[in-house]
């Protein structure tokens, strides 16, 4: 009885766990694999998939964390530009107030080595058998490697040693990298850059496609390294088995034998292109590529004129107008910096904005009185201008006093299309001047390279206009500390400068004489104190480089905060 | 309670051994109350002769003299009867008390709740259904020993956090699984769920219970069957109506007109570096008198209290409908409820339409078919007050100045646009009238909920049964956010008018399959059970956003004449779990030893190779100590057992493809490329996956005692915990420098340590009055014991909004997860800490020896914290001096959001005809971070308005105050990064409350009414809190979900965070329940 009871049980349980194990053949099921994703060994497969992951790596530059604002406001507190918002708590470094916590410092290095990483599997994963000629292969792994280098040199200059990432994050022990020394980043940087400067096409060749990284880009990035080697912190005189200064020379010379040259007829000229979307690459040798792609739901804009544009007043609705938030406002230097006749002025800091309210329901161009009022903002990447920046009270007769210049129009309150510099070539010329300066004195080599600058910009040669600045090495270098300031102002370089230079801090002493001696300043105002803060807040030990951020800190096991942060 | 299965089973044998030639024996079956008893079970002892009451608790039985019958029902003492003479015996039970004969529904099984080895908690379904609640988990607060039910904040119709015994994870969900009707479903929406439709509802709490749940128990599991009809009933239509009305219990003390006036005066005043320049043209304080005029104009000016009209009492209707009945083989319930209840603040409202259907058939004497189809449609609407990056509505609700400018000439000061106010005003551009905005706001989220549940039950034989359940849940919905022209978004952003539409749809579908085996050898039993289990999840995500519309006169339903379009996105995911698992109970000597074992082992898709596979196993043990021969002569104690268990259980709730390396398009991530900017999409690694993704998995020791003393009257239980949880799946933070900021991987261990008590009394019990009192307390000790590699602590940021950038909250190995992280406030700077010259108002204040300061100068009023112990002097290794400088090394624990203990104290009374029901419920000695106050109190250099407490800011007039000056030494004295959580914000939140009061009385009723009961009740929710936090309510903790709604990874880390968070509500309900 008990037997036969066992066989109907063992049966009939045998027959449902055989239907049941065929329900789910176990384990083929459960392979899935992401539906929305490429799964990593499935990417660099097509042409396709390289040139996203190539947009993927460049964006990151573009990014908030970098020249989508952090890399242009970090540069505020100096004697070229001071943060134009004297409360609130954001961007610190331009008020010298920052911490290990901030955001800001966070976001930057983040954006950074998140293009790293990317860059790291490119160039690990894209498969050389898979490409007919060589040249192809190496231009993609060199326009990475110029974008890795670009990155780090970014890290380099505002955070000194760093640690050396070449290969991608593979698992939780990936924590933990020391920072190099700074000869080895800049080592490194030189090498990715000379791999580029090898492989990339010149901008001048037919398949060169704008916005990407050139031969000549890369030349002029290598030339900053080097320079920044021969400056502070490390203050090389020999790097990478050269002279540094020397090294600066020869790859300034590389981007001038590729026939780039100051192409546009007015300093004007050059910035009208950024912000009309113009490319000329002889003379813009790299750019933040931004488009205006609101209007049909593209994240392709960027903020360039927004946050650092020229001010618009008045509390009507913006929608659709060309405003701003005028991160950056000029230092009373601006004022009395410029030669007569200096036509970069006028463009740099206009010294006007628009109010538009109810009364001006179509807008007025008032003119600001002084550096230190409200509406006081820097003018370079300008969505609007005058209709007649030259007469004022002509373009205030106007029905409309004022223009939009960006393009395509309409434009989007807060997001624009305008470009930004990365390399132009005044500063090679500046740059070669510097070197050659430094290894030869203000030689004619030296003075000519000033003088394409100059003239430019509607002045004379040096020799004529400004014989004691050619009377020595001193007196040349002291030129070009302020020509830099004249030609580049606002393109996110003074305080790096300042900083390789080892004169921040004389300068901020120069800002906050600057200020207190201006006759709109009055002493017991808050708001006109505040706008030398960097100054006040400048402790020589902590602000010539940024703290490591605290979650970098706190996870990387081998790397400690700077001793003057902790 | 009656259970569905338990009288299937009994039907069953029933018909299937129901064989007699004896006499026939009749007679009614009444409580205490001699009320009929339906459904209640009587054997023959020793056969399996047996049968069952009707509607009208009438029977009718064969046995011979000397039979004994057994009468039995569950919730009540079963009594035996042996047969003499008489064909009628009539039967009157006593209620059970402790219940021990409970049925308790466990994975895939059941067994009565005096043979439980794990710890199983139950809840009434009629505790359940008296409250008067939206959804069901509002009724569960404080009901239960080890489960911490809390809310967020108090938005209609928003689920509520349940954790039960402490949270194991650190950054994945702590929430249980639910299985409803066998259906294991992870993501559980309360709304789908009528709380009339429930009929049992259990806890299972420790790894014994849970195990058998395998990677998903970890949690605990919350097992709900709903109810069917009764075979062989009456059909019995039930009506349930209430109707509520509900106030916040709380406001925040705003500025008023005449305060904000003055604030402004004084932030002029300390602008002018604390001279008093009214006439000085070009002064602040001139400026402000041109603008508002005379200030005394605003004494008694009443201005707009935003929060006044932002909140009011709001109405809530429950109406339930419900048909059951049964014959001999086939038995139905349908139901069907609204919910329809307007929040308290303007705009939000919930609203939920519930249906099931459910029937069972016997088709013969071996094979059951049950079914039941339940759908519910949701729809919960209006502001969200936290969401919107530095815009929140209670900040504006909050900033908003309470009183504009009475000064008719206040126009010269706006140039020559002349004044209006609010237009005019550049500070007042940046916020927007919040009532505008809320009213001009339309946000739905619409769901649609199917569940269907299936399951065959075939008896191979007398031993051998065979179930399979199959189900589907999907839940299909929509989110509609449209801002008309009247909105903040709509007038003055970039999108204008603007709608957007996130639709969804998530799917769980599950078989299970399982052979069960029941077998009594003499004196011991003998169950296994033996299952598989396949489940597959998907998702389907879409995202519409049209910007830019010419008009908002269509609203959301005609987005096709916007202007700008964004890119539409879509997602889809999927993951599926492969299980077998088994159960042996074993039963010695008539269940005085009692001895259960599980297994199980899970496959899911979410890990890959060898880490795919993980298994769970169990074990517990349980010793009748009453049954003893030794305890017989202790009378008093009715039963005593002894529980203990130990068990391996998992959490799986990772993304579904975090254990893959992914790279993906990234709208964000493109660049432009050529001279006509050609947009190139962007691809970027997007998933960095660890290879060795795993399970989490904890182990959890129990021992618990279950004892009933003096007749029953007083039973209670005890238990004792202890949680280790190892490879937690945690989002854990990265060094960034590899280009992640954190990443999904299996590090560190959690441990959770508590005691649960629950006293249940039957304090009187007299033939009129009756009163019952039940307490629970739970204890939860969490503690990090590691986390990863090399890694000390984890800080966490809220995101407060742009400015605030701040990690407020660690979780630091050796400690709780989740503790508040800050400064600690030291008094502010006055004058006597500084050098400066007396003379000259312009001279700078420089700070003496000694004394600590911060980044920028610090002034009188500046706040002041202590300098830690960060430097070590003398060499021992242990810091034992500050640094000089506050920094963000100066920063430490400041706070601890776990309560030492929580509970809820019940009791029920009842007289003649009424009966009372009266729940208190308290959390005691934790804390709570009022952000609120951290953002809002300070003064800033804008003319916002501020808090109350904002009037009290330092000026050298008033210098005994905790409230910074507006001003100091030139700076501003906002708080920056690293500066703004201190001390001062950490406030006390332990709290008691009259959670639950319900009067109720029952029509005393003639049949010939037609109907069988009719009951009316009164209650009250959340009545009165004792506590001395200052926010709106101390239980609030919206970590999780700034910014963003569902983000559970944060819950755990961020704990009682109180920003921006919708005030808890006060509810007063009047229902009638009608039978017939």
């Amino acid at each position: 009885m008990i037997s036969y009871k066992i066989k109907t049980i063992y049966n009939k349980g045998l027959l449902i766990l055989g239907i049941l194990a065929t329900t789910f053949s176990c384990s083929k099921t459960l392979d899935l694999n992401p539906e929305a994703n490429w799964a990593a060994e499935d990417f660099y497969a097509s042409e396709s998939d390289i040139e996203a992951a190539l947009a993927g790596i460049y964006s990151n530059i573009a990014a908030r964390g970098a020249f989508g604002r952090h890399l242009i406001l970090f540069d505020l507190g100096t004697d070229e530009a001071i943060r134009n918002r004297d409360f609130g708590s954001d961007n610190p470094v331009g008020h010298n107030d920052h911490n290990p916590t901030d955001v800001d410092i966070q976001l930057l290095w983040q954006t950074l080595y998140k293009g790293i990483n990317n860059a790291n599997n490119f160039i690990k994963y894209i498969d050389a058998s898979k490409f007919e000629d060589e040249a192809d292969f190496n231009k993609y792994v060199g326009e990475v490697k110029f974008l890795r280098g670009f990155m780090y040199y970014h890290l380099t200059v505002w955070f000194n040693e760093v640690p050396l990432r070449l290969e991608p994050v593979l698992d939780q022990s990936s924590n933990h990298v020391a920072p190099s020394p700074l000869g080895d980043v800049y080592t490194q940087i030189i090498a990715d850059l000379t791999f580029a400067a090898e492989h990339l096409p010149s901008a001048f060749d037919s398949d060169y496609k704008a916005a990407h990284a050139n031969k000549g880009a890369a030349h002029a990035m290598l030339a900053k390294t080097y320079l920044k080697a021969a400056g502070y912190p490390l203050r090389a005189t020999e790097i990478n088995g050269k002279n540094p200064y020397q090294a600066v020379k020869e790859h300034c010379q590389a981007v001038m034998d590729l026939g780039h040259n100051l192409n546009m007829a007015s300093y004007k000229d050059v910035f009208l292109n950024y912000i009309q979307n113009r490319y000329d690459y002889s003379e813009s040798l790299l750019e933040v590529a931004y488009s205006n792609g609101t209007a049909l739901g593209i994240p392709s804009g960027g903020p360039i004129g927004y946050i650092n544009g020229l001010t618009w007043a008045g509390n009507l609705s913006k929608i659709g107008l060309p405003v701003e938030q005028r991160f950056n406002r000029p230092t009373p230097l601006h004022d009395f910096i410029y030669e007569e006749g200096d036509t970069r002025k006028s463009w740099n800091v206009p010294n006007y904005n628009v109010l538009r309210n109810a009364k001006y329901p179509n807008g007025t161009i008032k003119i600001v009185p002084n550096v230190l009022a409200g509406p006081s903002a820097s003018g370079k990447f300008r969505r609007w201008d005058a209709v007649y920046p030259d007469d004022i009270p002509l373009s205030n007769e106007q029905l409309q006093p004022w223009i939009t210049l960006e393009t395509p129009q309409p434009v989007h309150q807060s997001v624009t299309g305008l470009n930004f510099p990365l390399i132009r070539f005044s500063d090679v010329l500046l740059m070669y001047a510097e070197a050659e300066n430094e290894l030869n004195g203000p030689t004619s080599v030296a003075q000519d390279a000033i003088n394409m600058v100059r003239n430019r910009a509607g002045l004379d040669n040096l020799a004529t206009a400004k014989p004691e600045a050619i009377a020595g090495k001193e007196a040349f270098f002291n030129e070009l500390v302020d020509e830099r300031l004249r030609e580049l102002c606002f393109e996110g370089l003074r305080k790096t400068d300042l900083i390789r230079w080892g004169l921040y801090e004389e300068k901020l002493n120069v800002l906050y004489q600057s200020i207190i001696n201006y006759p709109p300043y009055r002493s017991g105002n808050v708001t006109h104190n505040r706008k030398f803060s960097a100054y006040t807040n400048f402790d020589p030990s902590k602000h010539l480089s940024l703290p490591y951020p605290e979650q970098e800190v706190d996870l990387n096991n081998l790397l400690n905060q700077k001793p003057e942060w902790q | 309670m009656k259970n569905n299965i338990y009288i299937l089973i009994v039907t069953f044998f029933v018909s299937l051994l129901g064989y007699s030639q004896n006499t026939m024996i009749t007679g009614t079956v009444t409580d205490q109350d001699k009320l009929p008893l339906a459904g209640v079970n009587i054997i023959v002892k020793g056969t399996s002769t047996g049968t069952m009451t009707d509607f009208d608790g009438s029977y009718s039985i064969k046995a011979k003299t000397g039979d004994i019958l057994n009468f039995s029902i569950i919730g009540m003492t079963s009594k035996t009867i042996t047969v003499a003479n008489q064909t009628v015996i009539n039967v009157t039970l006593k209620e059970d008390v402790a219940q021990l004969d409970e049925v308790v529904v466990v994975g895939y099984g059941s067994v009565a709740k005096k043979d439980l080895t794990g710890s199983v908690a139950t809840l009434k379904a009629e505790t359940i259904e008296s409250v008067i609640t939206a959804n069901f988990d509002e009724a569960l607060t404080g009901r239960i020993a080890g489960v911490d039910v809390s809310s967020n904040e108090g938005t209609p119709g928003e689920p509520l956090n349940i954790v039960i015994r402490g949270g194991n994870s650190i950054t994945s969900s702590n929430s249980p699984l639910y299985v409803i009707n066998g259906l294991p479903l992870e993501d559980f929406d309360p709304a789908t769920i009528s709380a009339s439709d429930i009929e049992t509802f259990q806890v299972l709490k420790d790894a014994s219970a849970t195990a058998i749940y395998g990677s998903r128990g970890a949690n605990g599991v919350i097992v709900i069957t709903t109810k069917s009809g009764k075979t062989n009933s009456k059909t019995e239509v039930t009506l349930d109506v209430s109707t509520s009305l509900q106030e916040i219990t709380k406001t925040i003390d705003v500025l008023s007109p005449y305060q904000y006036v003055k604030y402004l005066e004084t932030q002029a005043i300390a602008k002018d570096g604390y001279q008093f320049l009214p006439d000085e043209d070009g002064s602040f304080l001139n400026f402000i008198y041109k603008k508002w005029g005379d200030l005394e104009l605003y004494r008694n000016v009443k201005g707009v209290d935003y929060q006044d009209e932002a909140f009011n009492v709001a109405h809530m209707t429950r109406a339930n409908l419900s048909v059951r009945g049964g014959n001999d083989k086939t038995s139905v319930s349908f139901s069907s409820g609204i919910v329809n209840q307007d929040g308290v603040l303007i705009t939000t409202g919930f609203k939920r339409w519930n249906n099931n259907f459910t029937i069972s058939h016997q088709a013969n004497d071996r094979l059951n078919f049950w079914g039941s189809i339940n759908y519910a449609n949701s729809n919960r609407r209006g502001a969200r007050l936290r969401i919107g990056g530095s815009n929140q509505l209670l900040k504006k609700i909050i900033l908003f100045r309470p009183v504009d400018p009475l000064n008719p000439d206040a126009g010269e000061l706006e140039g020559e646009g002349g004044y209006i106010p609010g237009v005019n005003d550049n500070d007042f551009f940046d916020l927007f009238d919040p009532i505008r905005d809320m009213k001009g706001t339309t946000r739905e989220d619409k769901a649609h909920n199917i569940r269907v549940n299936t399951s065959i039950t075939y008896n191979i034989n007398k031993d051998l049964t065979f179930k399979t359940t199959n189900g589907f849940n999907t839940t299909i919905g929509r989110e509609e956010l449209f801002y008309s022209l009247d909105t903040q978004q709509g007038s003055r952003s970039p999108n204008g008018i603007n709608g957007r539409i996130d639709g969804y749809e998530r799917s769980t579908f599950s078989s299970s399959n399982t052979l069960t085996f029941n077998r009594k050898v003499r004196r011991n039993a003998f169950n296994a059970v033996f299952g598989t289990e396949y489940v597959h999840n998907t998702l389907f995500e879409s995202r519409l956003w049209n910007k830019n519309l010419p008009t908002d006169e269509f609203g959301i339903n005609n987005l096709n004449i916007a202007t700008q379009p964004t890119i539409a996105t879509t997602n889809a995911a999927q993951n599926k779990l492969v299980s077998f698992f088994g159960r042996a109970n074993i039963g010695l000597n008539k269940n005085k030893y009692l001895l259960t074992a599980t297994f199980r082992g899970d496959g899911s898709s979410k890990f890959q190779g060898d880490y795919r596979w993980g298994y769970f196993p169990s074990f517990s043990g349980a010793w009748q100590v009453a049954k003893e021969g030794f305890m017989d002569n202790v009378n008093f104690i009715n039963s005593f057992k002894i529980r203990v268990g130990w068990g391996l259980t998992g959490n799986n709730r990772v993304p579904n493809y975090a254990s893959i390396n992914q790279f993906g398009i990234v709208p964000s991530q493109g660049y432009v490329f050529g001279n006509d900017e050609v947009f190139q999409p962007g691809a970027i690694q997007t998933t960095f996956a660890v290879p060795d993704l795993r399970w989490e998995t904890t182990a959890q020791t129990n021992i618990g005692v279950d004892f009933s003393i003096f007749d029953s009257r007083l039973s209670g239980t005890v238990d004792y915990y202890e949680k280790k949880t190892e490879d937690l799946l945690l989002n854990a933070n990265m060094a960034l420098s590899t280009g992640f900021v954190t990443v999904q991987q299996n590090v560190g261990a959690v441990s959770n340590k508590g005691f649960e008590v629950t006293l249940s009394g039957l304090v009187v019990d007299s033939k009129d009055f009756k009163w019952r009192s039940s307490i629970n307390v739970s204890t939860n000790k969490n503690k990090i014991l590691s986390l990863n590699d090399g890694q000390e602590f984890i800080k966490s940021n809220p995101q407060l909004g742009f400015t605030s950038n701040e990690t407020y909250y660690i979780s630091e190995v050796g400690q709780p997860v989740g503790m508040m992280y800050g400064l600690e406030y030291d008094g502010l700077y006055q004058v006597d800490d500084f050098i400066y010259d007396d003379s000259n108002p312009a001279s700078p204040y420089t700070l003496k020896d000694g004394l600590p300061s911060y980044g920028v100068g610090v002034g009188p009023g500046s706040v002041k914290y202590v300098d830690q112990l960060t430097v070590d002097t003398n060499g021992d290794g242990i810091p034992d001096a500050g640094d000089g400088v506050i920094n963000q090394n100066d920063r430490k624990t400041i706070g601890n959001p776990h309560p030492k203990h929580f509970g809820g104290f019940v009791n029920d009374f009842k007289y003649k005809n009424f009966d009372l029901s009266v729940l208190m419920q308290w959390s005691y000695d934790f804390d709570v971070f009022n952000a609120n106050k951290a953002l809002w109190e300070y003064p800033i250099n804008n003319s916002f308005s501020r808090l109350a407490g904002a009037a009290d800011a330092w000026t050298p007039w008033n210098t005994d105050t905790d409230v910074a000056a507006h001003w100091a030494n030139g700076n501003p004295t906002y708080p920056r990064a690293g500066f703004k959580g201190d001390t001062r914000f950490i406030e006390d939140g332990s709290y008691l409350r009259l959670k639950t009061i319900t009067l109720g009385y029952n029509l005393p009723l003639d049949a010939k009414t037609g109907f069988t009961s009719l009951r009316l009740a009164l209650s009250g929710q959340n009545l009165v809190t004792w506590t001395n936090y200052s926010g709106f309510d101390p239980e609030v903790g919206v970590g999780s979900s700034i910014n963003q709604l569902d983000n559970p990874s944060n819950g755990s880390l961020i704990r009682n965070l109180d920003f921006s968070a919708y005030p808890k509500n006060r509810t007063y309900s009047l229902s009638v329940q009608l039978k017939f």
